[in-house]
């Protein structure tokens, strides 16, 4: 499956994004009747007045839109809003439970888990169990048995290639396929040692194809980027005719026209799936609750969309029209998961840095 | 007799002045400084003395080769920037090449492109597949055998040299312009050549300035991040900046970074005792109170060559980045090529008024870097004005302090940031004055070399006639230093404006939702791949530098930077 933006001139493709977003309003319009429960939780809330919310799970634009929506829906609760990049707040957030002085009232992690597991341990995250976690997608519900943290956004990691440089006929179909030898010298990938998803990727390749795989890649002089949305800018600057990317990193090139299509392979995107909590010490406990079911809600998927970013509801179709249930993806498993880290050391060896 | 008796019955007031100028490097450097190597010491949970940090961080031998690597880099980098800056700085502020005016600006030009961008801008000029310069030699040799690689050790030196020649080239520019003509003409009625004259008597005098500028060169290349974060994992060429990053990512040892961090003071404080060392039997006295006359030098023949040189170094740091960069912002799509129809403001328009959230931060950092620049100003150009004139014992300790900060890289240094000052009593966590303080710590080293290079340039008996005639410290400083160092220090006040602009490291921990400045939505568009945002707001930005260059120009009344007699 490809998306291919000589297939679709940049124009038509606004107009059809633009029907996309306009079906997407009327969709929002009819979801955003407030539950009862919703409407009980704001009142509480709006005594509350504010609520905390740090989050490395989207970038800064897309949380101030995040925010700009919930307030439409709950404008008498103000939300301060903190993003950072992922290592950065996570350390932010142990420094503050370190001081016994943590702002936040809803942590947003950009972690396949493992952070949020470690801190529900220490005692941090307050259980609460959203009934909007009940409306997204089955493969998005219960990541933590106890309902201590909730998948809140997914991110796809596929392929990304120069559309004059490989031929329709050429395109690889799996990951597999990147192991040929007509691929050398081609292909850029992340570096797990400085990227999540990157090293969610190896992880995933290593038990798909064995370690083997990665060393054709090597073998094949692939070249590795520290930051995983690098391998996009090599591609569309020719310089690779193949990257491994995130999904949100590609899409935006391929609206704007530049040279670039996207592949879903066959063998499965690859998905990373980060959840939020709520603040065991929250001083605004409602309005965290109120804000947990927002980033469950269609109103906040609409905006992630918006912004290249995928749904974690079937209602809410991911940017090209797909939900995410209707391509095929694959996940790390819990015990996958575990040993993420695991991977670096040997990949430092087989690459050279 | 009256003079004596005011002198013996108050302590001179500069003292106060130095006592509180030493209390802020307690509070900015000594402080966060003090927790960093406190916490190399401590054991990630429990906080415990332990000595296992140095053993994860040095114990690997990769970790070992990223440190070597990292020297080998700022050796070349010193190397480079030297080859560019030296010559352009004599030629521009001795000689009577062509369009000298012109060139400032250009190296200017170079000065207030982001080392990031100039990394990507040399991707798409210098990479080994797709590369314009590659691609056109392709064309011209019929080979596939490319020219230049910019993934390679002499890729990484080049482009931190096209932006970090700057300094040298400014500290030299400035020792230069107060060189009087005379000594040089002495050697010239001996019979010396205009080369022999530029090695023998000009070279030697701005000795001091030359060795700071290299100091300072190679400290901050061993520091910076954006270069190598985009090259050296494809040029397989680990540095520690990188390998600090991978300190960062989970699981997080943070204590480990900053063991690792700690040779990187170690070395700072070694550069500067060998600079002491080289510089302390010779006088570089060369302003003194009896005036001297400034006259440029007649090239001749030369003078083409040397044009031509100047504006070979101006296209590498230059041209060639911003005409990739210009291409990109007005572009809809940058990677679609040159057409009418790719053509667009779009770009501009969204950041001027449909994007408030960039325009308000753009707002945000021009004045927090201009407060911070002050600051760091008057602080470097006390504890310059110390240690110059030796006022108190050991005041080189002070010296060291100033310049450590350039080593820390910034997100060790804003963590230290963090840890002493975001807990109460102080609670700055989320305030402007959590950035600026941290700005001023982080640019302090370029303030105080410039502030000491001048001030070592001055001799000291235009002071000693102020204090022979009644007057303190202070009214000398007041009437005679700082009139003396206006231009030297309008270029020291640039001189950290632009960098605190643009700086990223440090503000990525230690902003909070009110203070995001522009470098953090620059990092937001890059990262979503939207180079044509990123390249649009540093076109903005640099539009607004080049202006408040040119506004200093105006306010100080003389030809600073933009000479073009």
């Amino acid at each position: 499956m490809t998306e291919d933006n000589r297939a679709m001139p940049w124009r038509r493709r606004n107009l059809v994004l633009g029907g996309l977003a306009a079906s997407l309003a009327g969709l929002a319009g009819r979801a955003r009747a407030i539950t009862d429960d919703e409407k009980s939780l704001y009142e509480l809330a709006k005594k509350e007045r504010e609520v905390t919310w740090y989050t490395s799970q989207i970038l800064g634009e897309t949380a101030q839109r995040v925010v700009a929506a919930f307030n439409v829906v709950y404008p008498d609760v103000k939300v301060n809003l903190l993003r950072a990049s992922g290592q950065v707040l996570y350390q932010r957030v142990m420094q503050e439970i370190s001081m016994n002085a943590l702002q936040a009232d809803v942590i947003s992690l950009s972690d396949t888990g493992g952070q949020q597991a470690e801190l529900k341990e220490a005692g941090q995250f307050l259980q609460y169990r959203p009934k909007r976690s009940a409306e997204v997608m089955p493969a998005f519900r219960d990541i933590d048995p106890d309902g201590y943290y909730h998948t809140t956004i997914v991110a796809l990691t596929v392929m990304v290639y120069n559309t004059k440089l490989v031929k329709p006929e050429e395109l690889p179909k799996t990951w597999a396929d990147l192991a040929d030898p007509r691929w050398k010298g081609r292909i850029a990938i992340g570096h797990p040692g400085f990227s999540s998803l990157a090293t969610v990727w190896v992880t995933k390749m290593n038990s798909l194809y064995g370690w083997g795989f990665m060393e054709k890649l090597a073998k094949n002089d692939t070249q590795v980027t520290r930051n995983i949305n690098d391998t996009t800018t090599l591609v569309t600057a020719g310089e690779r005719a193949i990257g491994i990317t995130p999904a949100p990193t590609a899409r935006p090139g391929v609206a704007k026209g530049n040279p670039i299509g996207i592949i879903y392979p066959e063998d499965g995107s690859i998905l990373a799936a980060s959840p939020s909590g709520i603040a065991k010490g929250s001083k605004h406990p409602n309005a965290a609750k109120l804000l947990m079911e927002f980033l469950l809600g269609p109103e906040c998927a609409k905006v992630i969309v918006e912004d290249y970013g995928d749904s974690i509801r079937a209602d809410v179709p991911s940017p090209g029209g797909k939900s995410l249930d209707q391509i095929k993806t694959v996940a790390p498993s819990a015990e996958e998961s575990k040993k993420m880290g695991t991977l670096v050391e040997p990949f430092r060896t087989l690459f050279g840095f | 007799m009256r003079i004596g008796r005011w002198g013996a019955r108050r302590p001179d007031p500069a003292t106060l002045v130095f006592l509180l100028a030493g209390l802020i490097l307690t509070f900015i450097v000594v402080a966060p400084l003090l927790r960093l190597v406190w916490s190399s010491f401590q054991e990630a949970r429990g906080g415990a003395f332990t000595l296992v940090n140095y053993v994860v961080a040095y114990g690997t031998p990769r970790h070992v080769t990223a440190l070597v690597n990292t020297l080998a880099m700022g050796a070349g980098v010193v190397v480079l920037s030297s080859l560019f800056a030296a010559p352009l700085a004599w030629a521009c502020s001795r000689t009577n090449m062509p369009a000298r005016g012109f060139i400032r600006l250009s190296v200017v030009g170079a000065f207030v492109t982001p080392p990031y961008l100039a990394a990507i801008a040399w991707i798409l000029l210098a990479g080994p597949n797709a590369g314009w310069i590659n691609q056109a030699w392709f064309a011209i040799s019929g080979t596939h055998q490319s020219l230049v690689n910019v993934f390679s050790y002499w890729g990484i030196v080049l482009v931190m040299s096209t932006n970090l020649f700057f300094y040298l080239f400014v500290y030299l520019t400035s020792a230069l312009e107060m060189v009087s003509s005379e000594s040089e003409e002495a050697a010239n009625i001996l019979g010396a050549s205009v080369l022999q004259t530029a090695f023998r008597v000009t070279f030697p005098l701005i000795l001091p300035a030359f060795l700071g500028g290299l100091v300072v060169i190679f400290l901050q290349s061993i520091a910076l991040f954006g270069v190598p974060a985009l090259l050296s994992p494809a040029a397989k060429f680990p540095v520690v900046t990188t390998q600090l990053l991978q300190f960062f990512e989970y699981p997080l040892r943070v204590q480990v970074a900053a063991a690792y961090s700690v040779p990187l003071v170690a070395i700072t404080v070694l550069l500067f005792s060998l600079q002491r060392l080289a510089l302390s039997r010779k006088g570089f006295v060369s302003v003194t109170g009896k005036g001297g006359e400034r006259r440029p030098i007649a090239l001749g023949a030369m003078r083409w060559p040397m044009f031509a040189y100047a504006l070979a170094i101006c296209t590498i740091s230059v041209f060639l980045p911003w005409l990739v960069l210009l291409q990109t912002a007005f572009s809809r799509a940058w990677g679609a090529g040159l057409s009418f129809g790719n053509l667009t403001l779009h770009n501009f328009t969204m950041i001027l008024w449909e994007l408030g959230l960039a325009r308000d931060a753009m707002i945000r950092s021009l004045q927090y870097a201009s407060v911070s620049a002050f600051c760091a100003i008057a602080l470097g150009l006390c504890i310059a004005y110390i240690v110059a004139r030796r006022l108190v014992p050991q005041a080189n300790i002070l010296s060291v302090l100033c310049m450590v900060p350039l080593v820390i890289p910034g997100i060790v240094l804003a963590i230290g940031f963090y840890a002493t000052y975001a807990p109460p009593p102080l609670a700055l966590y989320g305030t402007a004055t959590i950035l600026i303080l941290a700005f001023v710590t982080r640019f302090l080293p370029l303030a105080y070399t410039s502030c000491g290079s001048a001030i070592r340039n001055i001799h000291p008996e235009m002071e000693d006639a102020v204090r022979i005639l009644g007057g303190g410290r202070l009214v000398a400083l007041r009437r005679v230093v700082i009139p003396l160092l206006k231009r030297p220090l309008v270029g020291a006040w640039l001189l950290v404006f632009v960098p605190a602009v643009q700086e990223l490291s440090t503000a990525v921990f230690l902003v909070g939702p009110q203070t995001r400045v522009i470098s953090l939505i620059l990092l937001d568009f890059s990262e979503q791949g939207n180079l044509e945002m990123v390249a649009a707001a540093s076109c903005l930005l640099l539009l607004i530098i080049l202006f408040v260059v040119v506004l200093g120009f105006r306010v100080i009344g003389r030809d600073f930077m933009l000479r073009s007699a």
